[in-house]
C-alpha cells in the first residue's frame, strides 16, 4: 500500500496517460523480483537439517508477516472509513442538488 | 438512525446559490426541498436563499441569505437564527460569511509541488506537466490532473479547487479580480491564452516559485473560500450535527 492523494483517481490517471501517449509505469519492485523456483530434491536428512537451521528465520518471518498483516488491516480499515465518508459527501451533494432542482422547478 | 431533516426553501432564481453550501451544511442531515416536504414532514431546520420565501415557513431554526440592508433588516426583525451573506459589510453587522465561490477546503488536502514531483516520477508522468483547465464542473479527471500537475492555467469556477489542492496557478485578470486574488502573490495573472501557457511552463520549471504560490494559494482558499467553517458555525446555531469527522482532513490510501 502506498499513500496517495485523495484527489488522484486511478482511472483518471489511465486516461491522462492515454491522452499523453504514455505507457503504464513499470512496477520496479515486481519487475526485479526473482521468479520463485520449485523445491529442489534432496535427501531427507539434509532437509531436516536445513529445516532446523532455518527454524529461527522462519519464526521471524512469520512474526514479520503477522505484523505486516496487522498494519495492512489498519490501512484497509482507514480506506473503508474514508470511502464511507466519501459516500456520505456524495449522497449529501446529490440531495442538495436535487433539493435545488425541486425548488427551481416548483413554479413551472 | 433517523437523521434530522434540513429543508431548502428558495425561489427559482436564487436556489442555485445554495448547492455548494448545502452540500456541506447537510452532512449529517437528510437534505430535502421545502416544496417537497410541505404539509408532510416538519424539518428540524431550514435554509432559505432569500427573505422573500420566509412567509409561510414553519417556526424552526432558520438560516437565510441576505444581499442588502433591506433583506438583512427583514431577517433580523424576524429573529432568525442565522443570516448568511457574501458581502463583508453585512458580515460586519453579524451575518455569517459564506463565500460566493466557496469550496469545502478540508475535503482536499494540499499536494505541494515537491510531492507532485515525486508523484509524477512514480506515476511515469512528464516532469514538467502543464495543463489548461477552463471546465465548469470538477470531475475525477480534473481533480486528479490538478493534484499532479506542475502548474496549471485555470480560469472559471475550478480555481478554488486548484488553490485548495495547492496547484501553482496561472489565471486571467477577470478570474483573479472576481475571487479577490492578488497577482504575483497567490497566483500568476496573465491575459491571453498563449502568454498564460508560457507563464505556466515557466512556473513548472521553477520549483521554488511554484512552492510559494502553492502555499499562498492554499492559505487563500482556507481563509477566503472555505465553506466548512461557516457550515460548522451555522449548523451549531441551527441545532444540527454536521459530523465533525466529516470535516477533518482526509487521507486515503490506495495502491496505484
Amino acid at each position: 500500500m502506498k499513500l496517495t492523494h485523495p484527489a488522484i483517481d486511478l482511472n483518471a490517471l489511465g486516461r491522462l496517460r492515454q491522452h499523453l501517449g504514455l505507457s503504464e509505469p513499470v512496477d520496479t519492485v515486481e519487475a526485479s523480483s526473482p521468479v520463485a523456483q520449485g523445491a529442489a530434491t534432496a535427501a531427507g536428512r539434509a532437509r531436516a537439517l536445513a529445516r532446523r537451521l532455518a527454524a529461527p528465520m522462519v519464526e521471524r518471518a512469520r512474526a514479520e508477516l503477522a505484523l505486516g498483516a496487522a498494519g495492512q488491516q489498519a490501512v484497509l480499515q482507514a480506506e473503508v472509513d474514508e470511502l464511507r465518508r466519501e459516500l456520505v459527501r456524495t449522497r449529501t451533494a446529490h440531495a442538495a442538488e436535487l433539493a435545488v432542482l425541486h425548488e427551481e422547478l416548483r413554479s413551472r | 438512525m433517523m437523521l434530522p431533516v434540513l429543508a431548502l426553501a428558495a425561489t427559482p432564481r436564487t436556489a442555485r446559490r445554495a448547492v455548494a453550501f448545502l452540500s456541506v451544511l447537510g452532512l449529517g442531515s437528510e437534505v430535502v426541498s421545502w416544496h417537497r416536504c410541505d404539509g408532510g414532514v416538519t424539518p428540524q431546520a431550514l435554509l432559505a436563499t432569500t427573505t422573500a420565501v420566509l412567509d409561510g415557513l414553519p417556526a424552526v431554526p432558520t438560516a437565510v441569505w441576505a444581499d442588502d440592508h433591506e433583506s438583512f433588516r427583514s431577517a433580523v426583525s424576524q429573529d432568525l437564527e442565522v443570516v448568511l451573506s457574501s458581502h463583508q459589510w453585512l458580515v460586519d453587522h453579524g451575518a455569517v460569511h459564506v463565500p460566493r465561490a466557496g469550496i469545502d477546503v478540508t475535503r482536499w488536502p494540499v499536494c505541494a509541488p515537491p510531492e507532485r514531483v515525486a508523484e509524477r516520477d512514480r506515476l511515469g508522468l512528464p516532469d514538467h506537466l502543464v495543463v489548461a483547465v477552463d471546465h465548469t464542473h470538477a470531475t475525477d479527471d480534473i481533480a486528479t490532473i490538478l493534484a499532479v500537475t506542475a502548474a496549471a492555467v485555470v480560469t472559471g469556477p475550478l480555481v478554488p479547487l486548484a488553490l485548495a489542492l495547492g496547484t501553482p496557478v496561472v489565471t486571467s485578470p477577470e478570474t483573479a479580480r472576481r475571487l479577490g486574488l492578488h497577482p504575483g502573490i497567490e497566483v500568476e495573472v496573465v491575459a491571453g491564452r498563449q502568454a498564460a501557457d508560457q507563464a505556466a511552463r515557466e512556473l513548472a520549471g521553477d520549483l521554488e516559485r511554484a512552492s510559494v504560490l502553492s502555499q499562498r494559494g492554499r492559505r487563500f482558499a482556507e481563509n477566503h473560500l472555505d465553506l466548512s467553517r461557516p457550515a460548522a458555525a451555522v449548523a451549531c446555531r441551527l441545532g444540527l450535527d454536521v459530523g465533525q469527522a466529516m470535516l477533518s482532513p482526509r487521507t486515503r490510501k490506495a495502491q496505484l
